[in-house]
């Protein structure tokens, strides 16, 4: 959003911007990509071993209530400079939550506080 | 492409009658490296099916088509955030088809976009890596969670893990009542990422041309997480649990906002484990909310 008010930098060889070389870019994804996959495949050779402890069981249960908390932290106070800002969020999140425990439908329940977050930041603040 | 040659394998595995896929005439069709790669798993196919808890296994026959309809409301909301990224290619110097080259390769969010900074800044691989291994840390907790075992195909598996995102984590993991079949899970992934590349696409083709910027469409990922928060605590009930990582969110928010998601989880993964070794905290801190019963079936 910010970068729209700069002037859009030149494209050079290989469409890489100016000044941007091919192999070093390839080296750079590369590096990227074996490390992501890394992370997201190597624990499960590791779990493979630790099957049957109670320690993985508990993190297993432990983890994702967690994660989940902390992952609507992150991506909510990314929203806090929309207009209305705290409050718009405070008021759809609370309503998607509503509207959640009363129908217990994923779909519904993102696509409706969606929905009213957008009328929040659109058209009420 | 790994969600369309997923189900008609994987329907001949179920051994779906009346599927033409069936017939020994269209096998022949393929080729001989085809052949090669389809017979030993289709031997192994009857041994797999006569490990335990058959009933749990067999779900539902119009799995794929569920797992697109969950995943797709937030495929939605990731198509803004893949517009944004598309957006910001473009402005950057990139060519279009650099978007979706960057979005395959590296498929997480909040790593393409520090990658274009280290591709423009011309950062060597090895420090590259090093920003890779930060960034993304996070999802080596995912392990725990995702039921690799469920997904058959190799090269379905090897999507499943190369696709294992934060809302694949977050749709998969909620709810341990909610079992998946490995065609469910991986309609589930090819659904978002097709939502975030496409966003993607669209945004560096036609970025500037898009008159209308919708402000907050990228909600739709907070909604997902809340669902999925109150999924998941229903299946604990565990309000210590949602403390510690509120601090631990917190936290990670004060210290650096930046890396945020990796402090926060590395903070609460570390109070899980001292909980774990601490039986006496943990019975302290343990605070049940509810009870069991109350939960309503709709």
């Amino acid at each position: 959003m910010t970068s729209t008010i700069l002037a859009a930098e030149p494209t050079g060889s290989n469409g890489l911007p100016e000044g941007v070389e091919l192999s070093p870019t390839i080296a750079i994804l590369a590096a990227l990509f074996i490390v992501t996959i890394a992370l997201r495949a190597l624990p499960f050779a590791a779990l493979r071993a630790f099957r049957e402890s109670t320690l993985v069981a508990w993190l297993g249960i432990g983890m994702p209530v967690g994660v989940m908390t902390i992952l609507v932290v992150y991506t909510a106070s990314d929203q806090l400079d929309a207009p209305g800002g705290l409050v718009s969020l405070l008021l759809a999140v609370g309503f998607t939550a509503a509207w959640h425990l009363w129908r217990r439908s994923a779909t519904q329940s993102i696509l409706l506080g969606t929905i009213v977050y957008l009328v929040l930041v659109n058209l009420v603040f | 492409m790994t969600s369309e040659e997923q189900p008609p394998q994987d329907k001949k595995a179920g051994g779906a009658p009346g599927d033409p896929g069936l017939t020994p005439a269209s096998n022949q069709d393929r080729t001989p490296t085809d052949n090669a790669d389809f017979t030993p798993a289709d031997t192994r196919k009857p041994a797999d099916n006569a490990t335990p808890s058959p009933t749990a296994r067999e779900i539902p026959p119009g799995g794929i088509r569920d797992g697109i309809k969950i995943a797709a409301p937030v495929a939605l909301g990731m198509v803004p955030l893949g517009l944004a990224f598309g957006i910001l290619m473009t402005q950057m110097g990139f060519s279009w088809y650099w978007t979706p080259i960057f979005s395959l390769v590296i498929y997480a969010g909040s790593m393409e976009f520090l990658a274009i900074s280290l591709v423009t800044g011309g950062v060597g691989p090895i420090s590259a890596g090093l920003y890779g291994l930060l960034v993304n840390f996070r999802h080596v907790f995912y392990a725990l969670n995702y039921p690799l075992s469920v997904i058959r195909r190799p090269l379905a598996k090897a999507y499943g893990v190369y696709a294992l995102t934060d809302e694949t984590y977050a749709i998969v993991s909620a709810n341990p009542n909610q079992r998946f079949s490995g065609r469910q899970i991986v309609a589930l992934q090819a659904t978002l990422q097709s939502g975030w590349v496409s966003g993607g696409i669209i945004g560096a083709l036609f970025g500037d041309a898009i008159p209308w910027h919708i402000e907050g469409m990228e909600f739709a990922l907070v909604a997902l997480f809340v669902v999925l928060f109150i999924e998941s605590f229903l299946s604990t009930r565990d309000a210590s649990l949602v403390v510690t990582a509120a601090v631990a969110a917190a936290v990670g928010l004060i210290v650096s906002a930046d890396n945020m998601l990796m402090i926060a989880m590395v903070l609460y993964f570390a109070a899980l484990l001292i909980r774990f070794y601490n039986p006496g905290l943990d019975r302290a801190m343990r605070w049940n909310w509810g009870n069991r019963e109350e939960r309503e079936e709709v």
